[in-house]
């Protein structure tokens, strides 16, 4: 078998967001294609199974609906810990399972814990995305032109601006234009208008609007604080084509408001890629492997094409191997997420000592994500929290400025979900209830429940991450999964840069706080966020301890760019060391910029589609 | 609301006089023959045409006796609705016959391209063009008009049912007077009617102190008559099983007409007493086994005996009625009969055998009735039973397996109010008052 | 103790009447659920003692006899605060630990009190419909 036998078309290694979107455009374009699933695959009851599992879960962290899988491990939250280089971990290299058991899934060097996660099963990680839709700024696909900072990307708004209308569609996405038109450049195709109607904003959302409409307007760094209602890949009220007058209807139901996008919606209500793997397998012209997991890309020691990707199968997510092979096509696209896609080609290099399509030397560097200051507190009155999806409005009048030559920029999210996230709330809410100051109960609990809990909030402000080599992931050399495949080890870190923008978020918060009137409990305080047991990750800067969070938002690991010696692949996607292969996902990002990069990310998987596309019609 | 009087308010001991063989063996094309054979005369029964308004409740405990009133509303409903329009023709007397809900109006006739404005009531259907000649004619007249079943999935795209004979299980919706006046009368067939309407729908409720009928809603599942099948244990009609035509996957639009039986049917009513409507639902009693009860008969339309597919498992991409050599869904029930719907079935099928030995309606079963318990509580009205399904319309959605267990899980295992709580109107963020009717319009 | 004598402690700790924890017409069962659970977890001792403490108590409705005798009561608080904590979240937490304990099952979890405290509804459970979120709820 090569590639030329093979009835395929095209191999694409992953199923979740950029592999499915990658899958249904090629079938549809009438392409032969085969999916290799690492995860488990899709089945009729998987939301009733997953949603009893987060129902059922103690800590409802974004993974706790989806079991672990020792034969295709993802990382959980639960397992981030700041690293004390004088007490290391204990591995068991000997022991997978336990190991990561232990552990979880990442080896991190540090100095800082890499604090984002991903899942590994089909449809991957948009099983429990949020279903933020934003677009990227203009200029933040010219960093290093207009602040000197980081590097440009290959292309530009303009380049991109269709295949994000497309990507709305893909997705459905409900939004308007006019809440992000002339946001910091941010054009539209004449008359486009999203397939649905804004998903309606929440009692807290209004309440912001409301305070920050007091004059004087909240000015910082150069521009007024606004709110604006956030694009969301949720269903809400259809709106007629902007060109055919379709009226538009993906057949799934509206959001019912069960703020729980994240871990797992549990109608469906938010868009996830199963809807695309489903798609592309209705085209009849995709075949899809599951639980096989790619462990070696081959070449071709002439063309340097690439020449059959070898996997490893189970049947059980903690039995041991029980098949292998190799896969086929013509082309081949890597699409298995950006610590995953890095770490298979750096660990595929028995023939190339630095790996596959790592001429450059950037593969698995850049690592970024949107690292993330969460600042909570309680409203003057109640705005009634855990109602409607986890977050519909954010700040974005403040994500570009002048002040991008000095710090980080972030966009600030509101969120439904009270002190959750950070706190646990309601449980921690209600044990402090019962149990400080010799706790209440009965009518006082209620009314004690009934004026604290309803007026919890909290914002959560993403900050840019400036891509450098030294956050990198790489294959380790000594631990690994349960079927022998190197687990990732993580070296991560923020720059001043970065820093500077937590810097800013804090006096950001004081400063919205004060003008919402609100009593801020963010826990600042050096000694109570390096408490080991408050469960914080955090580090030093100029004085101040900084607690930080993940978004789950993993980017760079391969890069695109203008010129192969700087990246990994060109703006189309194409590895440019080998002919016949595409590397798509998050990882392409140059630089992370603030926005929620899925709805990027899908708009550059359409578009490597159509150029793959156009190179096989040729 | 103006008063259906459709169907006269009398009821009760008819003599029939004819016996109308609707339904033959498997193959028979004499369907439609109406067979001059004299029938018993004198049939008794106090079953009869006419439908309820609205539950009676008669008892106070909500597992027993409560259950019982509803489940008797759900079987006269069954039964008014099962009957010939000729409410003179007692039910099943000739095995089978035509059913008054059939007569209703389908969705397809409502929710027209472009939001045309549909036809009022009484006018004959509208066929897809596929299904008639160039003057516009039925491609097969058949004795009555037939049904149009235009969906071959089930909702929100989990999958369509598949047959023992590797067959798509078809399914159509349609709708009374009342609820269709409501739709009518209000623009809300249409995106930009809704759009103008912009209110939350609120169709007529059943109201036994005013003796008025509300908007009622039947879904209807169908399976192909075909090897294996009884077709005497069915009702049987010709459909027009209409397949529009798919880009995704690509498949052609086309129009048979063929004799299929009814595997399941649901009946949702709105009532003064429960303004989140009451849901009865039916099934043909040789659909499926019980989960973890002995599978007991010869023959099921959605299992096999001894097989080890994985039960209720949706089917392989793509799903195309087309496809050759289908592979069967392995259907059980996960959500059991209760016992005390079980023993009004009983009652209900002796009944219908007293009439005619040979009745088709004999077989079938009521598999349950939710309603709403507190309907000022939330939205939803704390509705029981919590869960309920229909093995052939909700097949996928019945509850996990897990070690050996059925679990049903809050909010996504099969509720019809929980579900049908969410429906929205397309041309306007409006409740559609638990119709996912409204969703349809262009 | 008795399910009767666990429905009129639970009502006097939680400030909810015994109708709402254990309506007539009841489709959850929260009350069996939750009876069974402490049955299965509280040790026979503990239950005990907390079972004499509340039926001494003259008046289970009198918010202060309840707090003398059980809620501060060093016999019986531990046990008191894990039925609050189980009726308002649904988990079972071990001795009262701040964390450790286990949802006791999904209908225990989408029934916890406190949801419907707040005016809200359990995270991944709503029994609502579309755009509810836009307007405050009813608090009456």
């Amino acid at each position: 078998m090569s590639n030329s036998d093979t009835k395929y078309d095209v191999v694409i290694v992953g199923g979740g967001w950029a592999g499915a979107t990658m899958a249904k455009k090629l079938g549809v374009a009438g392409k032969k294609v085969l999916v290799v699933e690492a995860g488990v695959g899709l089945s009729s009851s998987d939301r009733e199974t997953y949603m009893e599992t987060f129902f059922t879960a103690m800590a409802k962290v974004p993974s706790s609906p989806y079991e672990q899988n020792y034969n295709a491990p993802r990382p959980s939250v639960l397992d981030i810990k700041n690293i004390d280089p004088a007490d290391p971990v204990v591995e068991y290299p000997e022991n997978p399972i336990k190991s990561i058991k232990d552990n979880g899934y990442f080896v991190e060097n540090g100095p800082l814990p890499f604090a984002s996660t991903n899942e590994r099963l089909a449809g991957g990680t948009s099983w429990h995305w949020l279903g933020t839709c934003l677009r990227l700024v203009p200029n933040d696909f010219k960093l290093k032109t207009k602040y000197k900072v980081g590097v440009d990307w290959p292309i530009d708004y303009d380049t991109l601006s269709p295949y994000y209308d497309e990507a709305e569609y893909f997705i459905g996405v409900a939004g308007a234009v006019d809440q992000q038109n002339g946001n910091h450049g941010i054009t539209y195709t004449e008359g486009y208008n999203y397939p649905m109607k804004p998903i309606p904003n929440t009692v807290l959302d209004q309440a912001f609007i409301k305070a920050l409409a007091v004059e004087p307007l909240l000015e910082i760094d150069g521009n007024v604080v606004e709110v604006a209602g956030t694009p969301a890949g949720r269903n809400g009220a259809s709106n007629k084509h902007w060109k055919t007058g379709e009226i538009y209807d993906n057949g799934r139901r509206e959001c019912q408001g069960n703020t729980n996008c994240t871990p797992i919606c549990p109608i469906q209500a938010k868009y996830d890629a199963t809807i695309t793997l489903k798609e592309a397998l209705d085209t009849g012209n995709v075949d899809i492997m599951y639980k096989t997991v790619a462990c070696d890309i081959l070449m071709d020691e002439t063309t340097k094409e690439i020449n059959g990707i070898k996997y490893k199968q189970y049947e059980t997510r903690k039995g041991g191997q029980t098949g292998e092979g190799t896969v086929y096509g013509k082309k081949y696209v890597v699409a298995a997420h950006a610590i995953e896609s890095a770490k298979l080609f750096l660990m595929s290099n028995s023939q190339l000592p630095n790996g596959i399509a790592n001429s450059s030397g950037q593969m698995g560097k850049n690592l970024m994500d949107h690292p993330m200051t969460v600042s909570w507190g309680l409203m003057p009155e109640a705005t009634y929290p855990f109602r409607g999806p986890l977050s519909t409005s954010g700040i974005e009048s403040v994500k570009d400025g002048d002040y991008r030559n000095e710090r980080a920029a972030y966009r600030i999210e509101i969120g439904n979900e009270g002190w959750n996230w950070t706190m646990g709330a309601p449980y921690s809410t209600v044990n402090s209830f019962l149990n400080d100051d010799g706790g209440v109960f009965g009518k006082e609990l209620i009314s004690t429940i009934e004026d604290q809990m309803t007026r919890q909030f909290r914002i959560g402000f993403l900050i840019e991450q400036t891509p450098e080599e030294s956050s990198c992931i790489i294959p380790s050399a000594t631990l690994t999964d349960n079927l022998g495949i190197p687990r990732p080890e993580i070296n991560y870190d923020f720059s001043e840069y970065t820093m500077k923008g937590f810097q800013a978020s804090r006096v950001a918060t004081k400063q919205i706080f004060e003008k919402l009137g609100a009593k801020d409990h963010s826990v600042t305080d050096a000694k109570k966020i390096k408490d080991p047991n408050s469960g914080f990750v955090w580090f030093d800067f100029e004085g101040e301890t900084y607690s930080f969070y993940g978004a789950g938002h993993i980017m760079g690991t391969h890069r695109m760019g203008d010129a192969k010696e700087t990246s990994v692949t060109n703006s189309d996607l194409k590895s440019w060391d080998h002919d016949n292969l595409y590397i798509v996902g998050c990882g392409s990002f140059p630089t992370g910029a603030t926005s929620n990069p899925t709805l990027t990310l899908v708009a550059l998987a359409l578009r490597a589609a159509d150029a793959m596309i156009a190179e096989m019609d040729a | 609301m103006r008063k259906s009087n459709f169907w006269a308010l009398f009821s009760v001991t008819i003599v029939a006089s004819f016996v109308f063989l609707r339904c033959t063996e498997t193959g028979d094309s004499s369907l439609d023959k109406v067979d001059d054979v004299e029938a018993d005369s004198g049939v008794k029964s106090d079953l009869s045409p006419v439908l309820p308004f609205d539950v009676t409740i008669t008892g106070d405990k909500l597992e027993t006796t409560i259950l019982h009133d509803f489940d008797l509303f759900s079987w006269q409903s069954f039964i008014a609705l099962s009957w010939s329009t000729d409410d003179s023709e007692m039910i099943g007397i000739n095995g089978d016959n035509s059913t008054k809900w059939e007569t209703w109006k389908n969705a397809y006739d409502i929710f027209l391209e472009n939001g045309e404005t549909p036809q009022p009531w009484g006018t004959p259907g509208q066929y897809p063009s596929s299904c008639t000649d160039s003057n516009g004619r039925l491609l097969i007249q058949v004795g009555k008009t037939p049904d149009l079943l235009t969906a071959s999935e089930q909702p929100f795209k989990t999958g369509p049912l598949i047959d023992q004979n590797g067959l798509y299980t078809r399914f159509e919706i349609v709708v009374n007077q009342e609820m269709f006046n409501y739709i009518y009368n209000n623009d809300l067939y249409s995106f930009d009617g809704q759009g103008a309407f912009n209110q939350n729908a609120e169709f007529p409720s059943g109201d036994n102190a005013d003796s008025t009928w509300g908007a009622i809603m039947v879904k209807a599942a169908w399976k192909v008559i075909g090897d294996g099948d009884d077709a005497s244990k069915f009702h049987c009609v010709e459909a027009a099983v209409y397949t529009p035509a798919s880009t995704n996957p690509a498949i052609p639009e086309s129009c048979v007409i063929q004799k299929v039986g009814l595997v399941g049917l649901h009946i949702g009513t709105k009532t003064t007493t429960s303004p989140q409507w009451i849901w009865s639902t039916f099934e043909h009693v040789d659909n499926a086994p019980t989960f973890n009860e002995t599978a007991d008969k010869a023959h099921y339309n959605y299992y096999k005996k001894g097989s080890d597919r994985e039960i209720n498992a949706s089917p392989e991409q793509p799903w195309d009625p087309n496809r050759a050599n289908q592979i069967p869904t392995q259907v059980e029930r996960l959500i059991p009969i209760d016992p005390v719907t079980a023993a009004l079935n009983k009652e209900f099928q002796g009944k219908l055998r007293a009439v005619n030995e040979k009745s088709v309606w004999q077989y079938y079963e009521l598999v349950g009735t939710q309603w709403p318990v507190d309907p000022t509580q939330s939205d939803e009205g704390n509705p029981f039973p919590v869960y309920l399904g229909n093995a052939t319309l909700e097949t996928y959605i019945q509850g996990i397996v897990q070690d050996g267990k059925v679990t049903e899980v809050p909010g996504v295992s099969s509720s019809c109010i929980h579900c049908h709580n969410g429906a929205m109107m397309s041309g306007a963020a409006k409740q559609a008052d638990f119709t996912y009717l409204l969703k349809r319009a262009k | 103790m008795t399910l009767e004598t666990f429905v009129a402690l639970s009502a006097s700790l939680t400030g909810y009447p015994a109708s709402k924890l254990k309506p007539e017409l009841d489709t959850q069962k929260v009350a069996e659920l939750f009876y069974d659970t402490l049955i299965e977890q509280a040790g026979p001792k503990p239950l005990a003692t907390l079972n004499d403490a509340f039926l001494a108590i003259a008046d289970p409705t009198d918010h202060e006899l309840i707090k003398i005798g059980i809620f501060d009561n060093p016999e019986t608080m531990t046990l008191a605060k894990i039925i609050i904590r189980m009726w308002y979240t649904g988990v079972w937490y071990y001795c009262n630990d701040p964390q450790d304990g286990f949802v006791v099952s999904s209908k225990g979890y989408i029934n916890g009190l406190v949801w419907g405290t707040m005016f809200a509804h359990p995270m991944g459970y709503s029994v609502s419909h579309f755009g509810y979120w836009n307007e405050a709820p009813s608090t009456t």
